[in-house]
């Protein structure tokens, strides 16, 4: 019996990859600007995005493809600003793959749409090891979770391509520590501009949305 | 506990490998994971203990050798390993890196036997 050694060198995750590619040419072939949303339950992915998409829909298309492991609340909650949105019911996988991203795009007006949300399962770990074909990544935590979150959990912040804390309006109820977690996020994603704001007053999100709004022109739009 | 969809995808990679090859079992598997893949070594250990059973590649040892975060500097392109999660040059402390590896999910090789 001969035993041999045989070199492989391929991603496990090769299927997720090519899925990824292929949504990747799909964004491309439609011009669409994809942001996979990331942050821990309950941090207000599905507050921000209603308020986003109220607001940017009166200057460009919005769609919103949002990850649940049941229910179809948030995705109902989104529709009610008046964007297309497809909810993925994940079952119990703790993170949306590039195949999952693929179906919901199907139920989507992709060649009306600038930019698409993908709000991701609540979940600071798991997410960040599938690639869905998305331009950016947004992490977003809020200050009732504690500013060690960057250090608790590099992979995800480092990803990032910009970091925004929400909640602001609940820092005088919570022991947050603003500059530390500024600091924090220095350490791990120092290239990642950072966002402050409250989705309860609306405090701060305008920021936010011009870089949407740069991010979108650099990439596909005419100059807005 | 994504390790589980990971081995998931390795499984079948690896038992369509051996059909193709009309080898009669695989031995060893190494994977080389990324130390900023967002993988856990003992949970894709576990993972990969349940989901072999009764697959293909059941008996053959799974060894995970763990990639050290690496990075070059955009401004004065020294190479450096990144310790303790601190994103900046060594030299210039600039934050304009490239990132050389660190986010492996590789299946790097597997010792076979022959039919
Ligand atoms: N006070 C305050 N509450 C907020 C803010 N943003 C969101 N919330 C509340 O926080 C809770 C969670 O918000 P969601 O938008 O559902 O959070 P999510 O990240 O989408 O949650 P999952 O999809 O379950 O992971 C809700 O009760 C929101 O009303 C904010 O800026 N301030
Ligand atoms: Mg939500
Ligand atoms: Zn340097």
């Amino acid at each position: 019996m001969t035993t041999k050694v045989i070199t492989i060198d391929t991603q496990i995750l090769k299927k997720n990859e090519i899925a990824a590619s292929e949504n990747r040419e799909l964004f491309k072939k439609h011009k669409v600007l994809a942001i996979n949303l990331l942050s821990s339950p309950g941090s207000g992915k599905t507050a921000l995005l209603v308020h986003t998409c109220s607001v940017l829909k009166e200057k460009i298309n919005v769609s919103v493809t949002v990850g649940d492991l049941q229910t179809e609340a948030d995705a109902l909650r989104i529709a009610r600003a008046g964007v297309p949105v497809v909810q993925i019911n994940t079952g119990t996988a703790c993170h949306l793959d590039a195949h999952m991203v693929q179906q919901s795009l199907k139920s989507l007006p992709l060649e009306q749409t600038d930019i698409l949300f993908i709000e991701n399962v609540g979940n600071l770990v798991c997410p960040a090891t599938f690639d869905v074909g998305e331009h950016l990544k947004v992490v977003l935590l809020s200050v009732a979770e504690g500013e060690e979150k960057p250090l608790k959990y590099p992979p995800i912040f480092q990803h990032a391509d910009c970091v925004c804390i929400n909640k602001t309006d609940l820092l005088p109820h919570v022991d947050f520590n603003l500059n530390q977690c500024r600091d924090n996020l220095q350490r791990i994603c120092p290239h990642a501009p950072v966002f402050e704001f409250s989705c309860k007053t609306g405090e701060g999100l305008s920021t936010w949305y011009n870089w949407l709004l740069n991010k979108w022109a650099a990439a596909f739009g005419e100059a807005c | 506990m994504h390790e589980f969809s990971i081995i998931q995808n390795l499984i079948p990679q690896i038992e369509e490998f051996l059909l193709k090859g009309n080898y009669k079992k695989v031995n060893k598997i190494l994977l080389e994971v990324g130390v900023m893949s967002g993988v856990i070594q003992d949970a894709l250990e576990f993972a990969y203990d349940i989901c072999s059973k009764g697959s293909a590649i059941e008996g053959a040892a799974l060894s995970i050798r763990m990639v050290p975060v690496s990075a070059s500097c955009e401004k004065c392109f020294i190479k450096f390993e990144v310790h303790d999660y601190s994103f900046v040059c060594p030299q210039c402390n600039g934050a304009d890196l490239k990132f050389l590896s660190g986010s492996e999910l590789t299946i790097k090789e597997i010792e076979v036997e022959e039919a």
